[in-house]
């Protein structure tokens, strides 16, 4: 398959075939390429029976514009070669699209096979990447496609162009068959490496976790002992509920033995541990009153400060306002411009409440009219 | 020049029979359309290359009946002469 065949290889295969001696054949096909090139430089005609015809043409001179320069210019007249094959040598090459037949079309063609199929080829593929399914439903989805193809001839096309390109898939599903199902075993293929990729995640996660649950339950250990007569950490309250009150050193040890081994309640504790810490970072309202200095920067707007400060972003407006004095067309401000952040407090907002949102963004539409 | 001449010719240059030639023709024929019926390309130096080229299947309008026809894609032969055989017939 694509391979090119020289000379050599040509007198070679020759020679096996005749079974005459290599130099004789070498012979003959230089004579034969040497008579075939003098007749066409006379511009003879030259028919080869059951090759074809090699036919000298003579082309006209033609204006034509140089696509760099854009400069017109004149092609001279020339000959040219035509190779017309032999009847039996063209039909013979032609033998894997012997048996189609020019077909006849119904002039109200619409537009169905290959976007239909297309659709379902992704379809599958994307259920294939979601959740492996079986190899025979793939193959059946092929099938089913190989049919849709097939059966182009009644439904047919619109557009002359979409048309062609599903005909051509139509015509030729016969050999994209194979084609499209070394796709679905790439897909396949493809689909597996994910989930190897998610199995490997998942231990390294679960290894990781559990290293981490070990180091809380330590660092649980020192802090319990540390804590002598105080309370117990509140979510771990559930477990140490009735000795909490009366804490001694034996109920000391024990609970530091259930630290130890209740590893589940350790994570939950954790957890909500975590989940308090999220909770009040999350809620972003600055409780000191003092105002904080921040910079403009190409990527740091107003409104970027405001989400991060205030928790969301409408609430730029109030920032604008506290620096009025410096501020002009609020979308036009230099990067590198020190605002001061005010605490929401001072204007007596609250960034949950959405009236006060609300409020906000009518004070930047006013703030926008203001440049109008 | 038909088929007769050309065979005479080669046989009056390599002082074979014209039998031969025409036997030598026909296996080189064959070895050629094997060749190219596979996808592979014969390049003659100094004369050019055999291959063959797929032509797509095509939607066509038939000048006498005015109707759409769809003509099935087609295996053709390819010759392309070398630079060297162009610029002799030029």
């Amino acid at each position: 398959m694509n391979e090119k065949i020289t000379l050599p290889t040509l007198v070679g295969l020759l020679a096996d075939k005749t079974g005459k001696q290599k130099k004789q054949c070498e012979d003959f096909l230089r004579e034969f390429f040497n008579t075939l090139v003098d007749a066409m430089e006379t511009g003879e005609n030259v028919r080869i029976k059951s090759l074809g015809t090699f036919k000298v043409v003579a082309v006209e001179p033609r204006k034509s514009v140089n696509v760099n320069t854009g400069e017109q210019m004149e092609i001279p007249g020339h000959n040219k070669i035509v190779f017309v094959p032999a009847k039996e040598l063209a039909e013979e090459v032609n033998a894997p699209f012997a048996m189609f037949e020019s077909l006849e079309l119904p002039d109200n063609v619409l537009e169905e096979t290959l976007p239909s199929s297309e659709i379902s080829d992704t379809i599958v593929s994307e259920a294939q990447a979601a959740d492996f399914p079986e190899p025979e439903t793939d193959s059946q989805e092929n099938e089913q496609e190989y049919e849709i193809g097939n059966e182009f001839g009644p439904e047919s096309v619109l557009e002359p162009e979409s048309g062609m390109d599903s005909i051509t898939e139509a015509t030729e599903s016969d050999e994209e068959h194979p084609e499209t199902r070394r796709n679905y075993r790439f897909l396949l293929g493809f689909a597996c490496g994910v989930a190897c990729a998610a199995v490997i995640c998942l231990c390294a996660y679960l290894f990781f976790f559990e290293k981490w649950v070990v180091s809380v339950s330590g660092e649980k250990k020192t802090e319990v002992s540390a804590q002598t007569e105080t309370s117990t950490p509140s979510a771990n309250a559930d477990v140490r509920q009735i000795p909490e009150p009366v804490v001694s050193d034996s109920d000391k040890k024990d609970l530091i033995a259930a630290a130890d081994t209740d590893s589940k309640n350790e994570q939950t504790a954790k957890a909500e541990q975590t989940a308090e810490k999220g909770q009040t970072a999350e809620v972003p309202t600055r409780p000191s009153d003092e105002p904080v200095y921040d910079t403009i920067t190409k990527t740091r707007y107003l409104t970027t400060m405001a989400k991060e400060h205030y928790g969301n972003y409408n609430l730029w407006p109030y920032i604008y306002e506290e620096n009025k004095a410096i501020l002009g067309h609020p979308d036009r401000i230099r990067p590198g411009t020190k605002v001061i952040v005010p605490p929401l407090s001072k204007y007596g907002v609250n960034p949950s409440d959405p009236d006060d949102i609300a409020k906000a963004k009518k004070k930047g539409v006013a703030i926008y009219a203001r440049y109008q | 020049m038909d088929n007769r001449t050309f065979i005479d010719k080669i046989a009056e240059r390599t002082g074979r029979t014209r039998e031969e030639i025409s036997d030598l023709t026909e296996s080189l024929r064959v070895i050629v359309a094997e060749a190219i019926k596979d996808g592979d390309i014969v390049a003659i130096p100094s004369v050019g290359t055999f291959e063959t080229k797929l032509r797509g299947d095509r939607i066509t309008i038939h000048p006498a009946s005015g109707k759409k026809m769809l003509i099935p894609p087609k295996l053709t032969i390819n010759f392309k002469p070398s630079s060297l055989l162009k610029q002799k017939i030029r």
